[in-house]
């Protein structure tokens, strides 16, 4: 918050006079296009040319509300944080472009194969080096693996009241927040105080481009990497070794198409359309 | 007392029937219990009916409203001395908006496996809990193992069908209460934005989904009429959302809800990759649509190319104001 004489104090120590007047950290994972069915990995830079990776859209829609705040509260930092191969780092550089003002990049060959649990670990440690966040935004889910793990379980790991299924939030100077989120069947208006964790969802507010300043910033942000040794993250505690889930099968499944497709006739569907409606799609449909 | 298999749910209604078979069947295949626990303000008669006629002899009553946040972390941390006391063998959550953050936290805290929207469970020949889910919005499927820990696995509602069962064979199942330590609130209640639907978009067996291609307010008004007379979930299209036609609580697709329904009935929606992905486990598609080249019609069991309006006239004529057919 703006204190009389114009200096910024932070939200989490009141009294202590600081640069930065809200802190807040996106983390983002990226993805492959929804059409594409595969993780990132490494050898992928055809792929990165190609445009079939991108951030995660409910990611990059946390990203835009966070950016949003900063807007709005002068000398907000918004930091983003991924945990990927060595390419991800490119998409650090694309959020910097769009305004975020750090990145992180948690980044190791003994990572690879970390399943949900492991990867909030891994996460939750090098946020711990970071400077304390006064909000942390994940997307609800990734579209690839289709969890929502990560954000409850960085929540648990870093002691922070979580607001998973956020649709909406303002964020006030004096660490107020107002959230509003999907319960089951319905959606309600809450108020916390930060700091705090939410998820959000993918909503319908346009997400900025980046900016020729933002490319010219970003061509030379300093991408701070943490790799498992500047976590102290023991070998066997990452990766496929340390997690407790492992994927034993993973086939393919063709896109469902319809069973027995029948187009109806637009003047005498009823009758044949309540029948399938009555029946709860069991009965087959009567010839008209 | 050799274990047991715990089934967590939010909700208790017939629908939760089929887990509640599933889990016994997979109990009795290892020398297991079943237990059920049932997370609500109050547990009703019918509720405990519903677990009587499903073969529950013992079951947990954690006394929460799940509509509040502060709830989650409650419930999280009763279930964990609760597992941490009883290690049970393995923990299926009947996937929703609240189990869904709660079980990742629970599985956090005790450093658990878990899977999530499971629509398969069985026994490894290794004895291991084999977990298949979808993934890659429905285009893979994947088996998951717990190799550390309890395994945890949300299961998608509707994802196992009750079969008949004669009701209270069992008779009164034993049901311990727990209340939940108080904690300090974190946070406040301000308002609800929308009442409950009259039908849970992920438990409705017909749904009815609206996008842009309905044609406006007035058409999204008679399809949400129309949803109510037969008893239907109502669901929308990014697009739609994103027009300010429903809220996102109803929206269907990757970045919404994935859902099960037996009827899915598509009303002007040209169904991109990202709207199917979350209605590959419809029973049956209908496609209504006045774009004959749509994509929605070519994976749908049904098609009507014609105006929305038209048919949703049509329908809601057929289905008069009592919801019953008219001849």
């Amino acid at each position: 918050m703006l204190s009389s004489c114009g200096v910024f104090i932070s939200v989490r120590d009141p009294g202590r006079e600081c640069e930065v007047a809200m802190r807040i950290l996106i983390c983002l994972k990226i993805v492959s296009q929804p059409q594409f069915t595969d993780t990132l990995r490494d050898e992928d830079t055809e792929r990165l040319k190609s445009g079939e990776l991108g951030i995660n859209p409910a990611d990059l829609y946390a990203l835009e509300l966070g950016l949003r705040v900063k807007d709005r509260v002068p000398g907000t930092t918004v930091t983003v944080i991924t945990m990927g191969p060595q390419l991800a780092g490119h998409f650090l550089r694309e959020a910097v472009s769009m305004g975020a003002d750090q990145a992180a990049h948690v980044c190791d060959a003994a990572f690879v194969g970390s399943d949900t649990l492991v990867t909030a670990g891994v996460l939750a440690a090098a946020i711990h080096h970071l400077p304390p966040q006064d909000l942390i935004l994940c997307g609800k889910k990734a579209v690839d693996s289709e969890t929502g793990h990560i954000g409850p379980q960085l929540s648990v790991l870093l002691s922070l009241p979580l607001a998973a299924n956020v649709t909406t939030f303002t964020a006030a100077e004096d660490g107020g927040l107002e959230v509003t989120c999907v319960r089951d069947g319905g959606m309600a208006l809450f108020q916390g105080r930060m700091p705090a964790l939410l998820t959000v969802c993918n909503g319908t507010e346009m997400v900025r481009r980046p900016t020729i300043l933002g490319m010219r910033n970003a061509r030379g942000a300093e991408i701070r990497l943490f790799g498992r040794e500047d976590l102290q993250l023991d070998r066997k505690a990452v990766g496929i070794a340390g997690s407790p889930t492992r994927t034993v099968h993973l086939r393919s499944v063709g896109f469902r198409t319809g069973s027995n497709h029948k187009e109806l006739d637009p003047d005498s569907f009823v009758d044949e359309l309540a029948h399938v409606l009555d029946t709860r799609g069991k009965g087959a449909c009567e010839p008209v | 007392m050799s274990g047991c298999l715990w089934v967590v749910s939010a909700t208790v209604s017939p629908a939760l029937g089929g887990l509640l078979q599933k889990g016994r069947q997979l109990a009795e295949e290892k020398g297991l219990e079943l237990r059920a626990v049932c997370i609500s303000p109050a547990l009703s008669e019918a509720e405990v009916a519903v677990l009587s006629q499903f073969g529950v002899h013992d079951a947990y009553h954690i006394a929460a409203d799940c509509a509040m946040l502060d709830a989650e972390a409650a419930v999280r941390d009763c279930l964990y001395s609760l597992v941490a006391a009883e290690r049970p063998h393995a923990v299926l959550f009947e996937s929703s908006v609240f189990l869904g953050s709660v079980a990742p936290a629970l599985a956090a805290m005790l450093q658990c496996g878990m899977t999530a929207d499971c629509t398969g469970l069985q026994w490894s020949e290794d004895g291991r809990l084999l977990q298949i889910r979808p993934t890659f919005g429905g285009r893979r499927l994947a088996t998951i193992e717990t190799t550390g820990g309890i395994p945890f696995a949300t299961v998608r509602r509707g994802t196992f069908a009750a079969k008949e069962q004669a009701p209270g064979t069992i008779g009164e199942p034993h049901i311990r209460e727990l209340v939940p330590p108080a904690t300090t609130m974190t946070w406040r209640l301000e308002s609800m934005l929308e009442e409950k639907d009259s039908r849970d978009l992920a438990s409705a067996d017909i749904v009815l989904s609206g996008g842009l291609g309905l044609g406006g307010v007035e058409n999204f008004g008679k399809l949400r009429l129309l949803a109510a007379r037969l008893g239907a979930g109502l669901g929308a299209s990014r697009a739609a959302v994103a027009a300010g036609l429903a809220s996102y609580s109803h929206q269907v697709g990757q970045t919404g809800m994935s859902i099960r329904p037996a009827v899915y009935m598509a009303f002007g929606i040209s169904g991109a990759v990202q709207h199917l992905s979350g209605i590959v486990e419809a029973g049956k598609i209908i496609a209504v649509n006045r774009d004959r080249c749509a994509p929605i019609h070519q994976y749908s069991d049904y098609s009507i190319v014609a105006d929305c309006g038209a048919v949703l006239d049509a329908l809601l004529q057929r289905y008069g104001e009592s919801g019953k057919p008219r001849k």
